[in-house]
């Protein structure tokens, strides 16, 4: 065996250790960054996010320069993929943007009203077909780069490093409520409630068996499974319980049942929900907050239930100093940690992060 | 006294149908139209208090102010443009950030207050907002960001205001992904958290600068 495959078979016991609530040897930490990337290495934003090989070149290099971690949760980027999620178009770098400023999805009202009905009437992957190409530009052929993810897992991984996220899913609120608009979309849930909830059934369908199939194929360690439309947050607990939940547990469920591990990548605030998440699968999620949430509130309430992954906010890794964010890790390490705790950022580390907090926050598992 | 209560327990359960047919139905018997708006703003009011309070979520508000708004072009017409040449506040999503959510929902609430808010869009320049600010005399500019590059354009904005302005720049509030810390990098005036709390705000700062009654109810 390898110096690299030792280190990566040790790094991969102590994520699956504490994913499973046990105590590892140390915290793993397993940050996700692009844009940051990007910037720290002084590659074009332009050219990172249109370009797979170059962005998953730069997440190593930049990566090596900052201490020794045991995962990532991105091993290469493609901004125009993001568009699959929310059915939105993506304004890029060098094409809609100055080259050097972040991609941004551009939310606008491209699906109509009257496509829940064709989602209804036709299925979901059917009508998805018809989107991509009508209202997204033909987004189908502008995937193709994404054919380099298995060589940019294989990269990291041969580099001792463990790829901890190994694709995206998620419920239909999200794709529906980004392809609406949220204004819109919201205003669907009073005035149509029962179409919403018919297209999402149906959609649901496919969207669970491309799911399988995408697992079955790649054979992911986890998948990133979250959202930020549908946190608590925005919604009353009426709608929440009947247009969120029970998608993404049955979503949760069948990631599981394929023995993967279901990241709840959950932007925003959630903190009043937290008590539902019980009644997802035990040890087998692991729940990555952004700061928005109380992760304090989560330990408590889902401590013994689900491992807890962040959750530094962007503000202190862009604005504050290497001590306040060391001083901050430390006290997510021993309050949420020792067991069942990953930590990492709240979501993307921002562009403008300093490396040397970033830096720190790394440092601090030691 | 029956109506009113009809009409403002429908906003506050956002009953949209029920709404705009009461109000429908008050406009043909006949009712001053301006005491219909009155009460579907009461009603918007108590839906946004609760929502200050937690009680109420953004569903809640953004689908009440659309019923409110409804109701206001069914009496007023379009009631985007009042006040659109003298606004009392400039509100715009900073250079480089393209987010619109959270700043439209925040210009609705505001106008839901009684507030002339003059809405400059997304990705706008410091040197646009500063221009429109001298322009209008605003005496609030608000700026929205959900990015962390979002920071340095809302400090360029301020520091730009300064040089042009000097004391007569107006105050500055920032909403969005921000906090205290980004306040004071920015060097802004306030920070808020959510759109009710940016109105209410607005509001008192423009009651002590005595551009509002301060005997107005809100």
């Amino acid at each position: 065996m390898t110096a690299a495959n030792e280190l990566y078979e040790e790094r991969l016991k102590r994520i699956k250790t504490a994913a499973a609530l046990e105590k590892p040897d140390r915290v793993p930490v397993v940050p996700l960054a692009n844009a940051f990337c990007a910037r720290h290495m002084g590659v074009k934003m332009s050219e990172f996010c249109t370009n797979p090989k170059i962005s998953n070149e730069t997440i190593i290099k930049s990566f090596s320069r900052l201490g020794e971690f045991d995962g990532l949760q991105s091993a290469a980027f493609y901004a125009t993929g993001l568009s699959t999620l929310w059915l939105s178009k993506v304004k890029l770098p060098g094409y809609d943007l100055p080259e050097n400023e972040l991609w941004q999805v551009d939310e606008r009202e491209l699906m109509t009203i009257e496509d829940y009905d064709a989602i209804i009437d036709k299925g979901y992957n059917e009508f998805l077909s018809d989107y991509y190409r009508e209202r997204l530009d033909n987004l189908e052929a502008k995937l193709q780069p994404l054919s380099y993810m298995p060589q940019a897992q294989k990269n990291i991984e041969d580099l001792g490093i463990v790829l901890f996220c190994g694709g995206m899913a998620t419920i239909p609120y999200e794709s529906f409520c980004g392809g609406r608009s949220m204004p819109a979309f919201l205003k669907d849930l009073f005035r149509i409630p029962d179409k919403v909830q018919e297209a999402m059934d149906v959609a649901m369908v496919d969207i669970l068996e491309n799911t399988r199939q995408m697992l079955r194929a790649a054979k992911p360690i986890a998948i990133w499974t979250g959202g930020w439309r549908s946190a608590s947050e925005f919604l009353s607990p009426r709608l929440w319980n009947r247009f969120v939940f029970p998608y993404f547990k049955q979503l949760v469920q069948a990631v599981v049942d394929e023995g993967v591990i279901a990241i709840l990548h959950f932007d925003s605030d959630w903190t009043r929900d937290l008590e539902y998440l019980r009644e997802l699968p035990k040890g087998k999620c692991v729940l990555a907050l952004d700061g928005a949430t109380d992760i304090f509130k989560a330990k408590e309430i889902l401590g013994d239930h689900m491992c807890i992954m962040g959750d530094v906010p962007s503000s202190p890794l862009s604005l504050g100093t290497p001590d306040e964010v060391h001083d901050y890790c430390r006290r997510l390490i021993n309050e949420i940690g020792p067991a069942g705790f990953i930590l990492s950022s709240g979501c993307d580390i921002p562009p403008n992060a300093k490396p040397e907090n970033v830096k720190a926050m790394i440092d601090s598992v030691k | 006294m029956r109506v009113w209560k009809l009409l403002v327990s429908a906003v506050v359960a956002i009953k949209e149908e029920k709404v705009l047919s009461l109000v429908r139905n008050g406009l043909s018997k006949g009712m001053d139209p301006y005491s219909l708006l009155e009460d579907v703003r009461k009603g918007l009011d108590i839906v946004a208090d609760m929502y200050s309070k937690g009680d109420y979520f953004l569903a809640d508000l953004v689908m009440a102010a659309e019923i409110y708004k409804e109701v206001q072009q069914l009496i007023l017409g379009s009631p985007e443009e009042l006040n659109a040449d003298s606004p009392q506040i400039v509100f715009g999503t900073v250079e480089k950030d393209i987010h619109d959510i959270g700043k439209n929902i925040a210009i609705v609430t505001m106008r839901q207050y009684g507030l002339a808010v003059q809405d400059l869009g997304v990705d706008v320049s410091p040197d646009t907002i500063v221009n429109k600010v001298q322009e209008t005399r605003a005496s609030i500019l608000c700026m929205s960001g959900l990015i962390s590059d979002a920071y340095d354009s809302m400090k360029k904005t301020v520091n730009l205001l300064t040089e042009k302005m000097d004391s007569l720049k107006p105050i500055t509030i920032i909403g969005g992904l921000v906090n205290d810390a980004v306040c004071r990098y920015t060097g802004v005036d306030y920070w808020v958290k959510n759109c009710t709390d940016g109105a209410s705000l607005c509001l008192k700062i423009l009651r002590e600068a005595k551009t509002i009654p301060a005997s107005d109810s809100r």
